[in-house]
C-alpha cells in the first residue's frame, strides 16, 4: 500500500518569516523521493505538516486523497521521524521506545525492528538520554522503517551516523523498499550519497518549490560551460545561469536548462566545454543566496 | 561504479553491454534483476529498470513473462558491429586530433600501430 | 467515539500509565513508609493527651500536588510521542481524561485505605482521630465519603496540572504565567464546591454554608467534566513544537 500527497497553495508564516511559501506539489504513491533544501528551507515544516504534527493554516495537504489533521485512519499509517527527538521520553530505554511503536502501528515489523536493532548494535536496556548523536538516528530509522508506514518519512535522518552505519541504512531502506514498496521521503542535504537512492527529487528553497524532476533528468539538466571567457559569454547569453567563475581569461559558467544538439556543436565549434553537473552542485547553485 | 557524466540508466545499459561483449554474459543467459541489480548497487529500482528497458528496446535482452530477461541470441554481433562501426570517429578521429594539437607525427602514430601489430602477431 | 478512536485511545492510556506508573507506585510507596515512621515515632514520643489528631490527614497534600505534578507532565511529555505514533491529539485527549480518573482513583484507595488502618490503630488505644481541615467525612471508617471526596479533588488537581502544562507547551511560559491564577480557575472552583482544601477553609472562615453533600459531589464533577472536555479541546489545536536545534 502506497499513499500519494497532493499539495495546494501551501504557506506556513511564522513570525517575522514564511516558512513555506504558496507551494504546490503532487507526490505519487509508491517512490523514493529526495527533500533537498538547506538548513531552514522549510523541509521539515513541510514535512511536519503532511504528518499532521502541525495543522495546515492555509492552502491544503492531502495524503491519499484525505486530510492528515486529526484523521486517525491516516496518521497511524503516516511516519514521520524528524531527527527522531520527538519519539524519546526522559528516562526510557530504547526496548520501551520500540513497545510504543509495537502498539500504535499497525504495520509494525518486530522481527525487522530486530534485525535493525543489531545491524545498528543498538543497546536495548540504555537510556535514550545516554545514546550517542548516532544512536538517536539509529533508533529514528529502526522506528520509522520498521513502522512499515505506506507514507513513510525520513528528516535528516543519518545524522550522527558514520559512515559504514549510513551506506547500511541506504542498503536496509533499498531492500525493504523493494520487499515492501511504499512512498518514501527522506531529506538529506547529503546529496551524492544518496542521490541514486532517489526517483525523484524535490528542491525547495525559502519555502518555496526550486525543481522537481527525475534525479537523473535533473542531473542532466544542469551544465558547466568552460572556455574563453568571451565565447562563454556569448554562448550563454539568454540562458539560466546559476553560477559563474573566472581564472584569467577562462571562464565558467554553470547553467541550468536542456541543451540541444544544436546548440552542443556550437559549443564545440566555439572550443568550449561542456560538462554535467553533480546533484550536488546543481543544488548548491541552485539554493544560493542569503538564507532565510 | 557509476559517475555524473550520463545518465546512470545509460551507464547500466553500458556496463551489461560490455559483459556480452566480452563474454561474461552469454546468449540466452539470464540477467539479474532489476531489483537485484537495484540492491546490489546502491540504485533507485525505477533507475535500473528504465536501463533494462533501454536494453530491451533496443533487442540487445528479452523479456520472459514471470521468469526475467535474458541476453539475445543476436545481442552480440549487434553489439558488435555497432562498436565498430562507431570506432574510428569515436576512438581513431579523436586520437587523430588529439596528435595534432600535441605536434606527434601521424607517421610516429602510425610506425607505433605498426609495432604494437607486429608485437601481436608474433 | 468511533471504534478506531476507542482502540487508539485505549492503548494511548496503557502507554501513559505504563510510563507513569512506575513514578506513581515509587510515591504510594514512599508515603505509606513515611506516615508508618511519623505514626510510630509519634506513637512512641507522645504519651496519651492531645495524641488523637489524625496524622494521617497530612498525606492529602502529598496525594494532591504529587498527581497535579504528574498531570503537568502528560501533554509536554506524551503528546509528541503519541503525535509522532501516529495518534490523534482527539484519542490522546480520551486517554489523558481516563489518566485524570485512574490516577485520582489510585489516591482515593490510598487514602481510604489509610484513614482506615489509622482509625483502627486509633481505637485499639482508645483514641479517636480528629481532623483539622474541613472534610465531606467525620471520621476515618467513612470510606463510602472519603472516596468520592479525594477521588474528585485529586482529579481536579490532576486535570488542572494537565491545563497548565498544556498552556506552557502551547504558548511558551510567559503567557501562561500570567494566566496562572485563571488557569487554576476549575481546580479552585471544584475545591470551594467541595468544601476542602484551601478554597474550603477559605469558606469556612467567611462562614459560607456548605452545599450537601449528594449536591457538591454532583456540581464538582460537572465543573470537573468540564475542564476535561475543555482540555480536549484546547490540545486538539496544539501544533508539535519544532525540533530544538
Amino acid at each position: 500500500m502506497t499513499f500519494g500527497i497532493d499539495i495546494q497553495n501551501l504557506t506556513v508564516r511564522y513570525p517575522g518569516v514564511t516558512a513555506i511559501d504558496d507551494l504546490t506539489l503532487k507526490l505519487e504513491g509508491g517512490k523514493i523521493y529526495g527533500l533537498l533544501g538547506r538548513n531552514g528551507s522549510g523541509k521539515t515544516t513541510l514535512l511536519s505538516l503532511i504528518a499532521a504534527y502541525r495543522k495546515v493554516t492555509e492552502g491544503t495537504i492531502l495524503v491519499d486523497g484525505r486530510t492528515p489533521w486529526e484523521n486517525e485512519e491516516l496518521t497511524q499509517e503516516i511516519g514521520l521521524i524528524r531527527e527522531s527527538s520527538d519519539l524519546v521520553i526522559e528516562g526510557e530505554n530504547v526496548k520501551g521506545i520500540l513497545r510504543r511503536s509495537r502498539r500504535f502501528r499497525p504495520r509494525w515489523d518486530d522481527e525487522f525492528a530486530q534485525r535493525l536493532i543489531d545491524l545498528f548494535e543498538l543497546p536495548l536496556n540504555r537510556g535514550v538520554t545516554k545514546l550517542s548523536r548516532g544512536q538517536r538516528s539509529a533508533l529514528g530509522i529502526t522506528v520509522g522503517l520498521a513502522s512499515r508506514a505506506p507514507l513513510t518519512m525520513l528528516d535528516e535522518s543519518y545524522l550522527g551516523l558514520d559512515a559504514p552505519s549510513r551506506y547500511a541504512f541506504y542498503d536496509v531502506l533499498l531492500a525493504d523498499y523493494i520487499e515492501n514498496p511504499r512512498t518514501i521521503i527522506l531529506s538529506t542535504h547529503l546529496i551524492e550519497e544518496v542521490s541514486r537512492l532517489f526517483e525523484q527529487v524535490i528542491i525547495i528553497d525559502r519555502g518555496r518549490l526550486v525543481a522537481y524532476d527525475d534525479t537523473e533528468s535533473l542531473r542532466m539538466r544542469g551544465a558547466a560551460v568552460v572556455g574563453p571567457a568571451a565565447a562563454v559569454d556569448d554562448f550563454t547569453t539568454g540562458m539560466t545561469v546559476l553560477g559563474e567563475k573566472r581564472l584569467g581569461g577562462t571562464k565558467s559558467v554553470t547553467v541550468y536548462g536542456d541543451i540541444d544538439p544544436d546548440a552542443r556543436s556550437v559549443a564545440a565549434d566555439w572550443g568550449l566545454e561542456l560538462s554535467p553537473v553533480a546533484l550536488q552542485d546543481l543544488f548548491v547553485h541552485l539554493t544560493k543566496g542569503d538564507p532565510a | 561504479m557509476f559517475d555524473d557524466r550520463s545518465p546512470i540508466y545509460h551507464q547500466i545499459a553500458e556496463a551489461i553491454k560490455n559483459d556480452i561483449l566480452s563474454g561474461e554474459l552469454g546468449a540466452d543467459e539470464q540477467v539479474m534483476s532489476t531489483n537485484q541489480y537495484a540492491a546490489y548497487y546502491r540504485i533507485n529500482p525505477a533507475t535500473a529498470a528504465k536501463g533494462f528497458q533501454q536494453l530491451v528496446d533496443e533487442g540487445v535482452l528479452y523479456k520472459r513473462r514471470g521468469i526475467g530477461m535474458f541476453v539475445s541470441s543476436e545481442a552480440r554481433d549487434m553489439l558488435l558491429s555497432q562498436r565498430r562501426e562507431r570506432f574510428f570517429a569515436d576512438v581513431v578521429e579523436p586520437m587523430v586530433a588529439e596528435a595534432r594539437v600535441i605536434g606527434i607525427p601521424l607517421d610516429d602514430v602510425v610506425a607505433r600501430i605498426q609495432t604494437l601489430k607486429g608485437r601481436e602477431s608474433a | 467515539m468511533s471504534s478506531l478512536t476507542y482502540r487508539r485511545a485505549r492503548a494511548s492510556f496503557l502507554d501513559l500509565s505504563y510510563g507513569l506508573s512506575k513514578a506513581l507506585v515509587l510515591f504510594v510507596a514512599i508515603v505509606a513508609v513515611i506516615f508508618l515512621v511519623i505514626g510510630l515515632i509519634v506513637a512512641l514520643f507522645q504519651d496519651g493527651g492531645d495524641g488523637s489528631e489524625s496524622i494521617w490527614e497530612n498525606s492529602q497534600y502529598a496525594t494532591r500536588y504529587f498527581p497535579l505534578s504528574m498531570g503537568i507532565m502528560i501533554t509536554a511529555a506524551y503528546l509528541p510521542v503519541a503525535v509522532a505514533s501516529g495518534v490523534t491529539r482527539r484519542s490522546f485527549g480520551w486517554a489523558g481524561s481516563a489518566i485524570v480518573v485512574a490516577m485520582a482513583g489510585v489516591m482515593a484507595v490510598l487514602e481510604a485505605g489509610g484513614y482506615l488502618v489509622e482509625y483502627g490503630l486509633y481505637r485499639a488505644v482508645d483514641e479517636t482521630p480528629t481532623f483539622t481541615t474541613p472534610h465531606l467525612f467525620d471520621h476515618g471508617y467513612q470510606f463510602w465519603l472519603i472516596v468520592p471526596e479525594v477521588w474528585i479533588v485529586v482529579a481536579a488537581n490532576v486535570a488542572g496540572g494537565w491545563l497548565i502544562g498544556s498552556a506552557y507547551y502551547r504558548y511558551g511560559w510567559l503567557g501562561p504565567t500570567l494566566a496562572l491564577p485563571l488557569l487554576l480557575l476549575p481546580l479552585l472552583a471544584v475545591e470551594a464546591i467541595m468544601s476542602v482544601g484551601w478554597a474550603g477553609a477559605a469558606m469556612d472562615d467567611l462562614g459560607v454554608e456548605r452545599l450537601p453533600v449528594g449536591l457538591a459531589i454532583a456540581a464538582a464533577i460537572a465543573v470537573l467534566a468540564l475542564t476535561l472536555a475543555g482540555i480536549q479541546r484546547f490540545i486538539r489545536t496544539i501544533d508539535l513544537r519544532p525540533q530544538k536545534a
